[in-house]
């Protein structure tokens, strides 16, 4: 071997070095060797061959066939001598080889006498091993054999090289891996610990409990021992239904058969003590999944609640006692308002028409008493129900346009007897640039300016009352009205100038005594001016007089159609006879009609009650109706309802109601009735809105809208348009028939329904969905009536229905007409 | 093109064959069912498409699309104007013997285009 530079010694150290790197030394025999060794014995056939590696040594086989020993001594080895060339040695009588012939083998009987040899070298070109073949008789190999030896030399190395490469690669592998793992591995710790710090966080503050999927309690931590008042041992082992009431062991199944199939729950939820005692808890249980998914224990996280919810349910019960008292306490005023205003009402009316006729003298001054008495009663009612109205949050401010100079002048009118009674200048001034009209509340603008001007009049006994009313600023948009109330009266001393807005308070203890009145007025007064948004002061010099000044947000109205409107006048010329019907139960209200319409060209017919009112309607034809809400039998709500939605009326109502409330205006007008007049009325404004209401009733006007009327538009032209591309005259002429054809259909369908003709009942109301369907009419009530002409039913089940549709259909040609006049347009 | 229209709903009836005229069409319209089949026998040459309703008075839409399917050498292409409720399943359409439908309430342009469809093939 050429060694070059190097030493043989360095040489012989590399050489070992890879042989040891392949790690087959004193490894167990190997198949894949033997067969080897095997086939290199057949092709060359030999009784031995041999694969094996030499160290500093000996040579050791791997390797062999015919050969009991495991190893030999270098020193008496054939390949030590192939281990030093490329090429293959070959002995063919190795008595006759000076290197080999003094060899104990080849001495020895049967020696050896043929060898022939390969080294085995590796990449790096170092040999380390042999592939060797011996006989006992002198031979030659031949050339293939000589090559199929080097072949078998040649996947010996690739053997050990590859198994070499893939120790190596396997390693490296094993050391990536190795590493992946204990990055792994630091990352668990890290998200343990963090686990565990959360986890001591959450025992240290709550009560933790583990079960088992079944339910049954695997742990425990010391709060929540101490929150059941249960020791934990007494806990462990014990189903979880140990802490739940009777009632929720039967409702806890479900919940507990979500948690089984790994739902999470949280909630609050209420559990026994030990004692018996409730405990309330918030609480999460999850469970706790294995890698296949199964539930393998529940954890469970709970708070100790229970002060909270008893508080909770505490202040929930007061609530609920808190509301229903209010709720008594309203039903209380609107009875109250009810029950007291019938009769003072029944007392102001009669002794009005009392006072209409020209009694001698001595009847009508006791008359005028009666008068003034039942006027003063009513007032202190009113005041007292304002207050508890206020007081309820049931006062509500309206918001309508009125003309400012009317309120005024009607308070004026109210008040002027008085005032000249005790020979007062009584007098207001309009300052500049006022609006003529105002949105705003009306009535309570004329309650307070009563309240201020009659207190005026009464502590007044001789000089000027005067109020004074202008803009806030006095030029440009107004924002405010400002009011301010003088009189030359006994006035005000400063300590009491404090207290005369607070409820039930005179400026004087005799006050009451000496002037009437209840001690409410201003306290009222303030309230409605700050409801509204403005401020009310007062200043006072005892003996002098004094002033009040209170200040309302303005709103101005602008629109001018409002002022063609028609106002309260009760000597219109032209007055309609016309045919009315009154329910009202009340014997009183009813006689206080009567004679109100005895010099009307009003017929008045009577019903006492909602029932009889309907039959009356059904039978008869009316103008006009009166309805009184609270009747027996059958109340003017239901009537109202049943005039609109059963009798498919559209006769004009007005309702007459004790209840002054705007709600209750509100819940009248949303079912059907046309206006609204709240007792006790005067005489002109009954008149003045049956007037307008007769008169109106005759124009076309909007069919009232029904409650959960929809507020979709009805009709929709979107059909025809398409059909027609556009072509009005079409349209209208489809819009026309529409109107003649559906009105027939619905008289078809009655005279089907009275003939128990069900089936062309049916037929019709199919047909009909194509009309309806092209002016894009709502087909619902249509489908109902095909479905149920289908079933067979009763006529009566029907019949609703059939109504419904024939109101639908007004409707709808209702719409029809406003859009075929638009056509004209 | 020649379309039978059969539809006793008046409104619709009128809406649509102003709507077919209006794009060229010649409409022949029929108010209940039994007209039409004797027209469409002695006619079936020059129809191009049958627009009918079901429910129709004397005879219904099934008899007239029967009908028209007993005609040999006829090449009529049929359309149904079905409605939702108690009516035929658009399936059962087809079984009559009908090439397409349209539900009720339908838009013109849509019924235009299947016709042109059916027509074009």
């Amino acid at each position: 071997m050429d060694i070059g530079g190097k030493g043989e010694k360095q040489l012989e150290i590399e050489r070992l070095k890879e042989l040891l790197s392949f790690g087959i030394l004193d490894t167990s025999p190997e198949k894949e060797f033997d067969d080897l060794a095997q086939l290199a014995s057949i092709i060359c056939d030999t009784p031995t061959a041999l694969i094996s590696f030499i160290d500093d040594s000996r040579q050791w086989y791997k390797a062999k066939v015919g050969m009991d020993l495991l190893q030999v001594p270098i020193e008496d080895t054939f390949c030590r001598h192939t281990i030093r060339q490329d090429t293959l040695l070959e002995i063919p009588d190795a008595s006759q080889d000076d290197r080999v012939c003094t060899n104990s083998f080849v001495t020895k009987e049967n020696g050896v006498r043929y060898y022939a040899g390969i080294a085995l070298k590796t990449e790096k070109g170092l040999p380390i091993g042999t592939v060797c073949v011996i006989d006992h008789k002198p031979r030659l190999l031949d050339e293939p054999q000589k090559k199929a030896l080097e072949i078998l030399a040649s996947h010996t190395i690739n053997l050990l090289e590859t198994r070499k490469k893939n120790t190596r690669l396997g390693r490296e592998l094993e050391n990536v891996l190795k590493k992946k793992i204990e990055e792994t591995q630091e990352l668990l710790n890290l998200k343990e610990a963090e686990y565990n710090k959360l986890f001591q966080a959450i025992t240290r503050s709550n009560g933790v409990v583990e079960f088992s999927p079944e339910g049954f309690i695997l742990s425990v931590n010391k709060n929540f021992s101490e929150m059941t008042g249960y020791h934990e041992q007494e806990l462990v082992g014990k189903h979880h239904t140990v802490l739940l009431d009777q009632e929720d062991q039967a409702k806890n199944l479900l919940f507990w058969q979500s948690l089984k199939s790994g739902a999470f729950q949280s909630g609050r939820f209420k559990r026994l003590r030990k004692d018996g005692s409730v405990l309330y808890i918030q609480a999460s249980y999850s469970p706790v999944l294995d890698s296949h998914e199964q539930v393998i224990r529940i954890t469970k996280i709970a708070q100790d609640i229970t002060m909270e919810t008893h508080y909770r349910l505490a202040l929930e019960k007061a609530k609920k006692i808190a509301d229903d008292l209010n709720a008594q306490k309203d039903t209380f005023i609107a009875n109250m308002s009810h029950e007291i205003r019938t009769p003072i009402h029944a007392i102001i009316g009669f002794t009005d028409l009392l006072l209409e006729k020209n009694l001698p003298e001595e009847f009508s001054s006791k008359l005028e008493a009666i008068k003034l008495a039942g006027d003063t009663l009513l007032y202190l009612v009113n005041d007292l129900l304002d207050l508890s109205k206020i007081e309820a949050g049931l006062l509500q401010i309206e918001h309508l346009p009125y003309r400012l100079e009317e309120a005024v002048r009607d308070v004026f009118g109210m008040l002027r007897l008085k005032a000249a009674q005790k020979g007062l200048q009584f007098d207001y001034h309009f300052g500049p640039n006022l609006p003529e009209m105002v949105v705003g509340d009306k009535n309570r603008l004329i309650q307070i300016l009563i309240n201020l001007l009659g207190n005026a009049i009464k502590f007044t006994h001789h000089g000027a009352v005067h109020l004074d009313l202008r803009n806030e600023p006095p030029t440009g948009e107004p924002s405010n009205l400002h009011f301010t109330i003088s009189d030359t009266g006994i006035g005000i001393s400063k300590e009491k100038l404090d207290l005369i807005f607070e409820r039930f308070t005179q400026a004087e203890a005799n006050t009451s005594r000496k002037y009437g009145g209840t001690g409410l007025g201003l306290n009222i007064s303030r309230l409605l001016i700050e409801k509204q948004g403005g401020w009310i002061r007062v200043e006072s010099e005892p003996g002098k007089g004094s002033r009040f000044e209170f200040s309302l947000p303005c709103k101005i109205y602008f629109n001018e159609s409002f002022a063609a409107a028609p106002l309260r006048d009760s000597d219109r010329p032209n007055k309609s006879s016309a045919r009315i019907l009154m329910c009202e139960d009340n014997e009183l209200n009813q006689r206080l009609v009567q004679s109100l319409f005895r010099n009307t060209p009003y017929q008045l017919d009577l019903a006492v009650n909602g029932i009889e009112g309907l039959n009356l309607l059904a039978s008869k034809a009316y103008d006009l109706v009166l309805m009184d809400i609270q009747m027996p039998e059958m109340d003017g709500y239901q009537a109202i309802r049943a005039i609109r939605t059963d009798l498919k009326s559209t006769v004009p109502v007005i309702a007459l109601t004790a209840h002054s409330m705007v709600a209750e205006r509100e819940k009248c007008l949303s079912l059907g009735m046309n206006d609204y007049l709240s007792k006790p009325f005067k005489k002109e404004a009954l008149l003045a809105k049956i007037e307008f209401w007769l008169n109106h009733s005759k124009e076309l006007k909007e069919p009232p809208v029904l409650e959960g009327g929809k507020e979709e538009p009805l009709i929709s032209l979107e059909q025809l348009e398409a059909f027609s591309g556009g072509d009005n005259d079409f349209q209208k002429e489809m819009l026309l028939l529409f109107r003649n054809q559906s009105e027939k259909a619905l008289r078809d369908m009655t005279t089907y329904l009275a003939g128990g003709d069900l089936i062309n009942l049916g037929a019709m109301a199919h047909k009909l969905k194509s009309s309806f369907g092209m002016v894009g009419a709502d087909l619902l009530l249509l489908e109902n009536l095909e479905t149920l002409a289908s079933r067979k039913p009763a006529p009566d089940e029907i019949m609703p229905v059939l109504s419904a549709l024939e109101n639908q259909l007004r409707q709808l040609h209702f719409e029809v007409e406003k859009i075929l006049n638009n056509f004209k347009a | 093109m020649k379309v039978v229209l059969i539809e006793d709903d008046e409104m619709l009836r009128k809406s649509l064959s102003f709507f077919l005229k209006s794009k060229g069409h010649e409409v022949v319209e029929f108010e209940n069912g039994l007209d039409p089949i004797d027209y469409i026998r002695k006619n079936y040459a020059d129809i191009s498409i049958i627009v009918t309703d079901l429910n129709l008075p004397f005879a219904g839409g099934r008899q007239v699309i029967h009908a028209t399917r007993q005609i040999k050498d006829a090449d009529i292409q049929i359309i149904v104007l079905t409605s939702s409720g108690v009516e035929s399943t658009e399936l059962e359409v087809f079984e009559l013997g009908a090439d397409d439908f349209i539900s009720k309430p339908f838009s013109p342009a849509v019924l235009l285009k299947r016709i042109e469809k059916l027509t074009s093939t």
